[in-house]
């Protein structure tokens, strides 16, 4: 790892953080808050590919549990790590890592369309599989429960994919983009 | 804008070295494990509370941090009296709440600093398998020390929006805002490099 390697994953996981920061966005049409921090999890996949990706959410998820109140609402420290929703966190490094592989991957080809299917992919997929199989396993939530009580999210995750591909896919155009860079 | 959930006391809880303090949340995640007497539990709850009134903790500090995660525990109790067991509620539910208030009071009560220098302990036994815990913990200080920065550029990028009518439009401060942050990187690490710093 390079030294710009290391102030990447530590700026990509201050970008989740400060994220965390806003006040939860109220959609429109269906009054669901939503929390703006997955877009980070995107951001740092498809910006910084796999390892540092990845790296950057483990750093995050570090910070939050020695108690920095980095989560949205300012929540943060060990206990966070027990609740009921602890998987959708725990999923949080496993999808930045993977929608860095995939967009790796593609790199060569990496456009809007395979920008939005592997954050979809990354960013919604695993990350529900994460947080539903958790709330099934440790919490003994039965599956279809848990299923709908995920659903009322979906829409502003895909609102963060479609930003999330736009601004990788932009970086990418105007030669920004890390992964495009030899170094 | 405060980074940190530590709340200042002069106790007992407060006096305990860290990682014992790490060290018993871990074995008390372990110990709630091997029972499923219901009595058992209730009395592991109630020594955390007196964990909470040792320490001394003002009400509104503990509230903050706990009222969103018990939400979800009583939605959570009332599912399974609803489609399981109230026994089997009562104890799964009992289960969460005697870690999560174990990891708020460990976190109220230890300095940032102090877990910190833990984790480094932690990590170095990981050291011959390219795990450097000498480079983690400068990760960890710089992503503390860039995130008041970058809330300073986000509202820089949202201003300058704002002035061209765009501060509505969300692609118009992500966009530059990571460019940004990705040429802040060069800086950085061009600094440090600089300074002959060698990581």
């Amino acid at each position: 790892m390079t030294t710009r390697d290391l102030v990447l994953i530590a700026l990509f996981a201050a970008i989740t953080a400060v994220l965390g920061l806003f006040p939860a966005l109220t959609l429109p049409i269906t009054g669901v808050p939503v929390t703006a921090q997955t877009l980070g999890v995107m951001l740092a996949g498809s910006i910084l590919g796999a390892r540092r990706g990845g790296l950057a959410l483990v750093v995050f998820l570090v910070l939050v549990a020695v108690g920095l109140p980095l989560l949205a609402g300012g929540r943060g420290g060990a206990a966070v790590f027990s609740g009921v929703t602890a998987g959708f966190l725990f999923s949080w490094p496993v999808a930045a890592f993977v929608i860095g592989w995939l967009t790796e991957k593609a790199w060569s080809r990496y456009a809007l369309l395979h920008a939005v299917s592997i954050n979809v992919f990354g960013g919604i997929l695993i990350v529900y599989a994460g947080g539903i199989a958790w709330m099934v396993a440790v919490a003994g939530i039965p599956l279809d429960k848990a299923l709908y009580g995920s659903l009322p999210f979906i829409p502003g995750d895909a609102l963060k994919v479609i930003a999330a591909a736009t601004a990788a896919v932009a970086l990418k155009r105007y030669q920004q983009h890390p992964l495009g860079q030899s170094a | 804008m405060k980074l940190t959930l530590y709340v200042r006391r002069d106790s007992p809880v407060h006096a305990l070295s860290a990682g014992w303090k790490l060290g018993l949340l871990l074995a008390t995640g372990l110990l709630i494990l091997l029972t499923d007497d219901i009595r058992l539990l209730g009395i592991g709850f109630t020594l955390t509370l007196t964990g909470f009134l040792l320490a001394r903790l003002p009400l509104a500090n503990i509230l903050h941090q706990a009222r969103p995660l018990l939400i979800v525990l009583a939605i959570f109790f009332a599912a399974h009296a609803l489609f399981t067991t109230v026994e089997l509620g009562a104890v799964l539910t009992l289960r969460f709440a005697i870690m999560i208030a174990c990891g708020l009071l460990l976190t109220l009560t230890t300095r940032v600093s102090d877990l910190m220098a833990v984790l480094e302990r932690a990590l170095q036994p990981f050291a011959p398998l390219g795990l450097d815990p000498e480079k983690a913990s400068l990760v960890f200080a710089m992503t503390i020390r860039f995130i008041p920065a970058l809330a300073e550029t986000w509202e820089t990028v949202r201003a300058a929006q704002q002035a061209r009518g765009m501060d509505r439009n969300p692609l118009a401060l992500l966009i530059p805002m990571t460019v940004l942050t990705l040429r802040r990187a060069e800086q950085i690490s061009d600094a440090i490099e600089a300074r002959g710093i060698d990581l």
